[in-house]
This record gives C-alpha cells, sequence and structure tokens, in this order.
C-alpha cells in the first residue's frame, strides 16, 4: 500500500518535473488490445438469437472501456450442444483471456477441465450441473449468471390460468438433456396442483422429436403449452408458435424471444439485459479477479412479454391483472 | 559523565565548525535561511497535515451521510409507495382493486419481491409476488409474524435482513395503515437493487460507501459480489464501536487494506453507511504537499547556499587579500600595494594599509639613508681616530727618542756646560710630552663627559689678565708682540673652561706666528661678547677651514713646527665650545693671519668684586711648610712627588701602606693627603684617606692620583668628595692642585670636608 502511494508519488512527481504527457492508461490490459481475447461458446444460430446475445455482451463491456477490435478480440463459435467440446478446445487453444459460454455450451467447456476462467449464462442450476460448489462461493475457474427461477415456472402457470380462467390440462415440452430439468418439472408440478390444473410432459431432445410431440399432445387435448426454456426450444420457437396458432393452444415459456417468435407470452430474465450483465463478470476477470470468488448473480428483475397479436389470434382477452403486470407488449 | 556533556559537545561544535573566515560566512548565512526555512517547513507540513486530516474527516463525513442519506430514502421511497396500500379497507372489499393496486406497485417499485395485505385481525387478504403464485383471500392468519405484531404496536416494521440462497439479501417492511382496519402491508425488498444508490457516491478514487446490518453483514456495496459473498464485517463493526469517539477510524477496510472508515447510522433502520477511503489515498495529498514542501525547501536551501557562498567570498576575499597583503609587507615587500575593488570599509582599509606602507616604506628608507650616512660618519670618524693614534704615537715617538738619546749623552758628557744646556733640552722634551698627554687627556676627559661647565657670570678681564700673564713670557722668547686689549665686559661662562679656550687660541697663534704679533680683543655683538684672536701667522686656507675644527682632524704641523705639539689645541676647543654652548669661527688669509674668535653670552656686571678678582690677592704659597703625607706603593712615584714637594718648601711624609702611614705620621693630622688608589695587598687610597681622617678626627684635604680612569673609580673617588688627578701628572698641575686645596682648607667658608 505505501509502495502503490510511493509509486504514485513517484509518477507525479515525474509528471510534476518532467510536465511529460504519459498516456493516462487505466489498465495494462487494455493498452495492449491485441493480447486481450475473449471467446464467445454459444449454442446454434439461426432461430436461436445468440447473435443478439453476443451483441448484448458487446454492448456490456463497452460500458466497461472493452471495444471489440481496438482493445478486445472476440472468438465466436455456433454449434449443437454435442459440439459443445470441440468447439471449447478449439476456441481454448487460441488462449483467450475469458471464455464466454452461453447456455449448456458451457457444459463442453467444464469438461475440458482448463484454467482459463469461463463466464457462463445459464439457464439450469449451476449447482445442480456442478459448474460452482455454491452461489457465494463459486469455487473454481467458472461463474456467472444463473437464469433459471423454478419459481417462474409456477408464475407462468398462473399468468395463462389468469388469461385462461378455465384452463384445465397443460402440455409441458422440456428438453431432458437440459440440467436442472427434473427440478423444474417437478416444481411445474406442484404449482399447477395449486392451480387446479393436470399436466403432461412432453420430452423433446431433438428437433425432431417436436414431429412425433405434436400428436401426442393434441391426443393430450392439452390447452395450452408450457416450453421449458432452454437453446433447443429457443430454436424451435417458430415452429411451436405455428403449431399453437393451427390447434389454438397457446404457448408460454421464459425468454422473450420466445413471443417475439409468435407465442402468447414469456415470463422470464431479460437476457439482452443478462448478457450485458455477464460483460461485468468479463471486465472483471480481465482487471485481475479470480472467479472462484465472484459469486454466482440472478436476474433480479423478470419481463412479462406478452405478444397481443396471438392472443387476438388465438381469441384471448387480457385481462387488467396481466395489462397490469406486462412489461413489453408485442403488437 | 552528564556534567562533562556540555563540554564535550561545545568542543564538538568547535571543532565542526568552519575554522577559515570564508566558512564562518557561509555557516552563518546558511544557518540564517535554513533555520527559519526549516522552522517554516516543518510547520508548514503540520498545518497542511493538520487541514489535511480535518478536510478528511468533513469530507468522509459527508460521504457517509450522503450514502445513509441516499439509503434511507430508498427505504422511505418504498415505505411511501407501501401506504398507498392501506389506504382501503378490508370492509365490503373483494381484493380485485387492490390486487391491481398492489400489481402497479410492483411495477413502479422493482425492488419490492412480493407484497402481502393483512386486514386488522392478521389474516392475509391478498398475496402478489413476482416470483411466487399470487394468493386472494386465504385469511390465513400471520398474526403471529413478528411483521405483524411489529407493525401493529409501533407502525412500521424494519425485518432482519436475510439472504436468498445464502446469497441475495432481502429485507422485510411492514406498514400499518393509518385507519385501522386498512389492515397491515407487508413487502419483501431485494437490496441488491439499493446498489446503484450507493455506486453513485464516489469516495476518492479507490474510497467506497457501503452499508451494513446491525449484525456486520455487508448489505449494500458498489460491488454486488461482496454482498453476493457474504462478507461478514462484524469485526469492523467490533473495533468502531471500541473508540465510540472517534471521527474516522483507522482499520483495515473491505479491501484488506489499511484504510480511514467514517460511519453513519442510516436513520429508520438499524444499519450504518461505512465510507472507506485507503489511507494511501487519504496521506496522498498529505505525502504530495510534504514532497513539495521538502522540494521547495531543499530548493531554497540550495539558493541561500548558493547565495551565502557567493556573498560570503566577495566578503571574504578583500579580506583574504588584507591579510596576504599584510602578509607580504610583513615580509619585507614594502612595495606591495593591496588592490581592492570595492568600495566598503575594507576597501577604506585596504587603502588605509597602503598609505601606511607607503609611508612605512619613506621612513624607512630615511632610516636607511640615515643609517648610511652614520655609517659613513663612523666610518670616517675611527678612520680619523686611526689617523689620530697614529699621529699621536709617532709624535709621542720623537721626543721620547729624542729624550733618550740625550740621556745618553748626558752621561757621557762631562763639560758642565754642556751637561746643563743636555739638562734643558732633557726637560724640554720632557713637558712636550707631558703637553702631549694633557691634551690628549682633557680631550678624553671631554668626551667621555667628566668635564662639567659650572656656568657663571664673571669680568672678561679676569680671565684675559691670567691668559696674558700665561704667554707673556713665550711670546716673548719667540720676539714676538703680545697683548690683551683691557675689556670691562661681563661674560656668561665657566671661567676656567673659557681660560683653556682661550689659552689655547693664544697658545696655537703663537706657535704658528713667526714675526709680527698676537692680539686678543672683546667685542659687544648684541647679546653676545665676542673674543677674538688676532695673529700674523702662516694663514689657513679657506678650504681647510671646517677640517682644523673637526673631529681627530688637524692641520699637520708645518716643518719647523714640529715637535711644537700635535695641534690639539683646536679640536679641544671645538669641543669645549660645544660644551659651553659658545659658537667658534675663523677668518684667515694664508701668509697673512688669522682671527678665531668666540662667542661668548653677555652677562650684566655684578656689584662688588668677583672672586676671581680676587684671586690674585691669594698669591702667597700655602705649600710652604705644609705637612703632605704621600701615599703610593711605588717607590720611585713617592720619592719623585716628594723631592718635588719637598723643593716646593713643603714638609713631606711618604708611606707605602696604610702601616707606613700611621707610624710615619705619628700622632699629627697631616695638611694634605695626596694618595694613589690602588695600593698593594689590596688597600686602597680612598678608604686610606677616609680612615685617617677618622683617626685624627680631621677632615683634612686630600687629593687622588691614579692612573686607573675607569669610570667605576671615578665616580667613586667623586662620591668620596675627592679631587683627583690623572697619572702621569705635571708638576705644574700637581703644585695647582696642592695650592688650590691647601688655601680652600685655611679658608673657612671653603671647606671641602663633609663630615663636620
Amino acid at each position: 500500500m505505501t509502495d502503490i502511494g510511493r509509486r504514485q508519488f513517484v509518477r507525479d512527481g515525474l509528471v510534476f518535473a518532467a510536465t511529460a504527457g504519459v498516456s493516462a492508461a487505466p489498465s495494462v490490459a487494455r493498452d495492449t488490445g491485441s493480447t486481450t481475447r475473449i471467446a464467445w461458446l454459444a449454442g446454434n444460430a439461426g432461430p436461436l438469437p445468440t447473435p443478439a446475445y453476443l451483441e448484448a455482451l458487446r454492448t456490456g463491456l463497452g460500458s466497461w472501456n472493452w471495444v471489440e477490435g481496438r482493445n478486445l478480440t472476440i472468438d465466436a463459435r455456433w454449434g449443437e450442444p454435442a459440439s459443445a467440446e470441440r468447439l471449447a478446445s478449439e476456441l481454448l487453444a487460441l488462449r483467450p483471456n475469458v471464455l464466454v459460454a452461453q447456455g449448456a455450451m458451457v457444459l463442453g467447456a467444464r469438461n475440458l477441465k482448463t484454467q482459463i476462467p469461463i463466464v457462463f449464462g445459464f439457464s439450469g442450476d449451476p449447482v445442480e450441473a456442478k459448474l460452482v460448489t455454491s452461489f457465494s462461493r463459486p469455487g473454481g475457474n467458472l461463474t456467472g449468471i444463473a437464469m433459471q427461477s423454478l419459481d417462474l415456472i409456477g408464475k407462468r402457470l398462473e399468468l395463462l390460468k389468469e388469461i385462461m380462467p378455465s384452463l384445465a390440462r397443460v402440455a409441458i415440452l422440456a428438453n431432458p438433456a437440459h440440467p436442472g430439468e427434473q427440478l423444474e418439472l417437478q416444481a411445474s408440478r406442484r404449482a399447477a396442483e395449486k392451480l387446479g390444473i393436470t399436466v403432461s410432459y412432453f420430452a423433446v431432445s431433438s428437433a425432431r422429436d417436436f414431429a412425433t410431440a405434436w400428436p401426442a399432445l393434441l391426443q393430450a387435448h392439452a390447452e395450452a403449452i408450457v416450453a421449458f426454456p432452454d437453446a433447443l426450444i429457443m430454436s424451435q420457437a417458430r415452429a411451436i408458435a405455428i403449431f399453437a396458432k393451427q390447434n389454438g393452444i397457446p404457448a408460454v415459456s421464459g425468454w422473450s424471444e420466445f413471443a417475439d417468435e409468435g407465442n402468447l407470452l414469456t415470463y422470464g430474465p431479460n437476457l439482452r439485459a443478462t448478457w450485458e450483465q455477464a460483460a461485468g463478470f468479463v471486465d472483471r476477470i480481465l482487471r485481475g479477479a479470480r472467479p472462484a470468488e465472484l459469486p454466482v448473480e440472478q436476474p433480479s428483475s423478470f419481463e412479462l412479454v406478452v405478444n397481443q397479436r396471438t392472443a387476438t389470434e388465438l381469441g384471448l382477452t387480457l385481462p387488467a391483472a396481466i395489462s397490469m403486470r406486462t412489461d413489453r407488449m408485442i403488437r | 559523565m552528564e556534567r562533562r556533556a556540555p563540554l564535550n559537545l561545545g568542543n564538538l561544535v568547535r571543532r565542526v565548525l568552519p575554522r577559515s573566515l570564508l566558512g564562518k560566512y557561509i555557516a552563518s548565512f546558511v544557518a540564517a535561511v535554513g533555520v527559519p526555512l526549516i522552522g517554516y517547513t516543518v510547520a508548514d507540513i503540520w498545518l497542511a497535515s493538520t487541514e489535511h486530516r480535518n478536510a478528511l474527516i468533513q469530507i468522509q463525513r459527508a460521504n457517509a451521510e450522503n450514502a445513509a442519506f441516499r439509503i434511507s430514502q430508498f427505504i422511505r421511497d418504498i415505505e411511501g409507495q407501501l401506504r398507498w396500500m392501506t389506504h382501503l379497507s378490508w370492509e365490503e372489499s373483494d381484493g380485485k382493486q387492490q390486487r391491481i393496486d398492489a400489481l402497479r406497485l410492483l411495477r413502479q417499485v422493482p425492488a419490492i419481491v412480493d407484497l402481502a395485505l393483512m386486514d386488522e385481525k392478521g389474516r392475509e387478504r391478498l398475496f402478489v409476488s413476482r416470483v411466487s403464485l399470487d394468493r386472494i383471500s386465504t385469511l390465513a392468519d400471520r398474526s403471529g409474524e413478528v411483521a405483524f405484531r411489529d407493525a401493529t404496536s409501533m407502525g412500521v416494521h424494519y425485518g432482519i435482513v436475510y439472504f436468498q440462497r445464502d446469497s441475495e439479501p432481502f429485507m422485510t417492511i411492514a406498514l400499518s395503515g393509518a385507519r385501522r382496519d386498512s389492515g397491515i402491508v407487508m413487502a419483501e425488498v431485494n437490496l441488491k437493487l439499493a446498489r446503484d444508490i450507493v455506486s453513485r457516491i464516489r469516495v476518492g478514487r479507490e474510497g467506497q460507501a457501503y452499508a451494513i446490518d446491525r449484525n456486520g453483514r455487508l448489505i449494500v456495496h458498489p460491488d454486488a459480489s461482496l454482498v453476493l459473498r457474504n462478507t461478514d464485517l462484524s469485526a469492523t463493526i467490533r473495533s468502531i464501536d471500541a473508540d465510540p469517539g472517534a471521527a474516522l477510524h483507522r482499520i483495515d477496510g473491505l479491501t484488506g487494506q489499511p484504510a480511514l472508515l467514517a460511519q453513519v447510522m442510516v436513520p429508520p433502520l438499524d444499519w450504518r453507511v461505512l465510507v472507506e477511503l485507503p489511507i494511501a489515498e487519504a496521506n496522498q495529498p498529505l505525502w504530495r504537499a510534504l514532497e513539495r514542501s521538502l522540494a521547495i525547501a531543499l530548493i531554497s536551501l540550495l539558493v541561500a547556499v548558493a547565495i551565502a557562498v557567493a556573498f560570503s567570498w566577495r566578503m571574504a576575499r578583500p579580506i583574504r587579500l588584507l591579510m596576504t597583503g599584510a602578509a607580504r609587507i610583513g615580509a619585507g615587500h614594502l612595495d606591495h600595494r593591496i588592490m581592492i575593488d570595492t568600495s566598503d570599509e575594507i576597501a577604506q582599509l585596504g587603502r588605509q594599509f597602503n598609505t601606511m606602507t607607503a609611508e612605512l616604506q619613506g621612513s624607512y628608507a630615511t632610516l636607511e639613508r640615515k643609517v648610511a650616512e652614520r655609517t659613513q660618519e663612523l666610518t670616517e670618524a675611527s678612520s680619523a681616530k686611526s689617523r689620530f693614534l697614529a699621529a699621536a704615537s709617532h709624535d709621542l715617538r720623537q721626543p721620547l727618542h729624542a729624550l733618550n738619546l740625550m740621556v745618553a749623552q748626558l752621561r757621557a758628557e762631562t763639560s758642565p756646560v754642556e751637561r746643563e744646556r743636555l739638562a734643558h733640552r732633557i726637560e724640554q722634551a720632557v713637558a712636550s710630552i707631558n703637553g702631549l698627554f694633557d691634551d690628549l687627556l682633557d680631550i678624553s676627559r671631554i668626551d667621555s663627559g667628566v668635564v662639567r661647565a659650572e656656568i657663571s657670570a664673571f669680568p672678561i678681564q679676569a680671565v684675559l689678565d691670567r691668559v696674558e700673564t700665561a704667554f707673556a713670557a713665550e711670546a716673548q722668547a719667540k720676539g714676538l708682540r703680545f697683548s690683551c686689549r683691557p675689556s670691562e665686559l661681563w661674560v656668561r661662562s665657566d671661567p676656567v673652561l673659557l681660560q683653556r679656550i682661550l689659552g689655547n687660541l693664544v697658545g696655537n697663534a703663537l706657535r704658528y706666528t713667526r714675526q709680527g704679533g698676537v692680539l686678543v680683543l672683546c667685542r659687544r655683538r648684541g647679546g653676545t661678547i665676542r673674543i677674538e684672536v688676532w695673529d700674523t701667522g702662516i694663514g689657513i686656507p679657506q678650504d681647510k677651514y671646517r677640517e682644523i675644527f673637526s673631529e681627530f682632524y688637524q692641520l699637520a704641523p708645518v716643518g719647523a713646527l714640529r715637535g711644537e705639539g700635535l695641534g690639539l689645541g683646536l679640536a679641544i676647543v671645538t669641543r669645549l665650545c660645544q660644551l659651553l654652548d659658545h659658537t667658534i669661527d675663523v677668518v684667515s688669509r694664508v701668509g697673512r693671519g688669522s682671527r678665531f674668535s668666540v662667542c661668548v653670552p653677555a652677562a650684566m656686571a655684578e656689584a662688588g668684586a668677583s672672586s676671581l678678582a680676587e684671586a690674585p690677592e691669594a698669591w702667597d704659597d700655602p705649600l710652604q711648610g705644609a705637612r703632605i703625607l704621600i701615599v703610593d706603593n711605588d717607590a720611585d712615584v713617592l720619592q719623585g712627588t716628594a723631592g718635588l714637594l719637598g723643593l716646593w718648601g713643603s714638609q713631606t711624609v711618604t708611606a707605602q701602606n696604610r702601616n707606613q702611614a700611621l707610624e710615619r705620621l705619628g700622632n699629627v693630622a697631616p695638611d694634605l693627603m695626596i694618595a694613589d688608589v690602588h695600593l698593594d695587598e689590596g688597600e686602597d687610597g680612598v678608604q686610606l684617606v677616609e680612615a685617617l681622617r677618622e683617626r685624627f678626627m680631621v677632615a683634612f684635604p686630600a687629593l687622588i692620583i691614579s692612573g686607573d680612569v675607569s669610570k667605576s673609580t671615578r665616580e667613586r673617588i667623586l662620591a668620596q668628595g675627592l679631587p683627583m688627578l690623572e697619572k702621569p701628572v705635571a708638576p705644574a698641575r700637581l703644585r695647582a692642585a696642592a695650592t688650590r686645596l691647601l688655601r680652600s682648607a685655611t679658608r673657612p667658608q671653603a671647606s671641602t670636608s663633609r663630615g663636620e
């Protein structure tokens, strides 16, 4: 401390004495921009709006004065969850300072047992997924944002019930490969019970599974669909919306892009905001913070996005309690 | 030990202090500037640090209060929003309106996670949540909850902060409505959102403001991760509470670095806001001020030293110039001049030095010249003396040689007539030798200061008479005319010495004159009497006027006059004139003659006859029949002296020592005693005189005749009041002295006796 003080002293003294223009560089890492690399690993592009999340990350980094092309290089890889490990090893071979993993792709990176810090924006439970030892002290080289909230499953059911008071049967679409999926399922069953709704579960592990899911779903007389948000579901959001409109079965999920693709509503964290928030982790790690010491954060606000058009198409009227809660209305 | 310490210190100071003037000047200058400067710097730094500390306390407190105010405001805002929810009564209400209100509230206040409304009995009427399922009119009894009880009894409840998943901080706030039947509103508040409030508070560069709850758990911090990490600050709280009076606490802060902490309580809650500033940063302005002050002090000191050196050099250089200049002058370089180009006192001193040196140089030159002159004089005098001694010894040898020849001739001569002639010539030779000795002794006596002038007023005629008497026979024998013109004038001089002067002048004149004559006359010239001695002699060339008077330098006796004396007369005259303060001069023409004149102060004629005027009346001879004791260890001298005195009619008693004297005198005291100083066997003539006078109880006159002319002997004899003659003594002198002593003894008023 005294040392720092002295160094400061000396530097001030030099500035005072020589009045030489010392470039006001806040950090050494930022000066040598060419060596600062961030790797971005995300689920398959296409319908999944992960480029938008990357953009959100860029925005977030920009607010911390990390600008791609100036003092930052970002290497991005998109792929299927199955290819996560391969893509992660490709990225780690580039020796990035931080690897940012979207969703379940982090599991592939985690499996490589690298020492490079990894920031995740994980839709499951990071403790359950063994990414971290606890929220307050992650303990390893991984930290990030846990976007999942089991309670929100019930909340989505409640919102559905609010719009459709006679709702009695709901179909749950979920990817069983997604960590925490079982917890979500249990939570949704408990909530459904309270709301007087029966749920039927339809597992989808890939896009192909939807083809077989639809008839089963119709056969179960499901009046609405609750889709557990993950990359697979998001990638099929449009297909779900089309199916929903065709059969008059409204679908809800957690991430707003789902509603944007034509589904009735979503209730959950604002992912763009969350990825901007994730930039804060990257910044702190680049400044020398240890991921093990950075607690896992949870989204503090949730947004209700309602697609008015879809509601109208489905012949649903939105009650005042919904309007009051809606953060974004798609018209 | 301690008593000696100041002494040692003094020695130390003396040893350290510069010895040269330059060093002392520099030291004084530097001390004069440096001490106040250092004092000022120390005071400045002290004041700056105090002010800095006070300002820091103020700023820190203001920051803490600001943060506390904002957090407090955050809570009060929530409270205010919640209070709206307590306006409606639960009587006759289905809760729909309340639900809408509650949902609106959730929209407006993001920090509220869920909200519960209870009637006054504690039954839950409404529960809305962002996360959990809403509940309407469950009427569940929640009256047992602390929040409800507090809100009912005190109007408001602030719950203990709790952490969801041991990570996110939450707090329960409950309010009772203004009306009793409006029940209680209870909200769960996510405190993470308060982060934005404190993150806007800047505390210096690295400082931070944060809030902790009553247990020391971090609740609000700009860095959310610290909150989420369950940071426990209870140790910090304890050390702050240990010193509640301090405005600032110096303890390890959140970052683990020593920091200055200020705390302020958040009004409605049991929280406190801590504002932390790392000590390094807090002290940075102080260090900067210190550095600046020291730099300024150092530069000032250096400038002071430089000025001191320059000034001291300017001051010390002229003094050094003076010093080296004085040293050079002291070493004898009298032509050295000190050049100081300033216009101050030192330059004046330099000029005075130069003036002094110039004067010194002048007087030194004068002194050298005088020394040279004196040396020249002494050399001349020495050579003159040598010449004189050569001449004197030569002229003594001449008559001695003649004497030897004549004595030998006398022995062989049988003719009585021829023997008579030889005896006469022997007498002449002896007289010549005596005269020569007399003159030499006179000069010696005058030079050694034995002769003292006894000045008195007397008629010049008395002296003239004696001179005429003395030389009349000689002039007649040479066939020259000689006369002294009578004079009534009185003069002021020593009659004996003046007589000697005139005698010498007349003797000289007679000696150098072959035909014609010599005339002595006196003229009055104002206050002086000029006694002139005219002759018709050979004359003196004008270029020899000076030389004939100068010491030891004599006009060589001219051929035929050789053997008639050395011509010491004028040398004696010159000395006596100097002694008497008379002037003498000479006018002469070669072959025609000379005129010597002596100027003597005139005196008033006195009434009555002088003793000298009476002198002729005492010409009866006292030697006739006088009984005279002669004591001398030399038998020849004894016999010769006794023979002479016997011839002059005296009765003599001779003795070679004391015993003989006593034996031969018998019981009768002598009329006069003549004694040598040095007798055999250590006897002393002077003491013998005294002894005999005591023996006979009579202060008979005594005369000492001695060959010892040393000053000590002379003074001893004079101390006894005894007259003295130096050997050899001419018979005439002996007779004169004996006569005078006997005569004075017979005259009662002129007794020489001291003892009576």
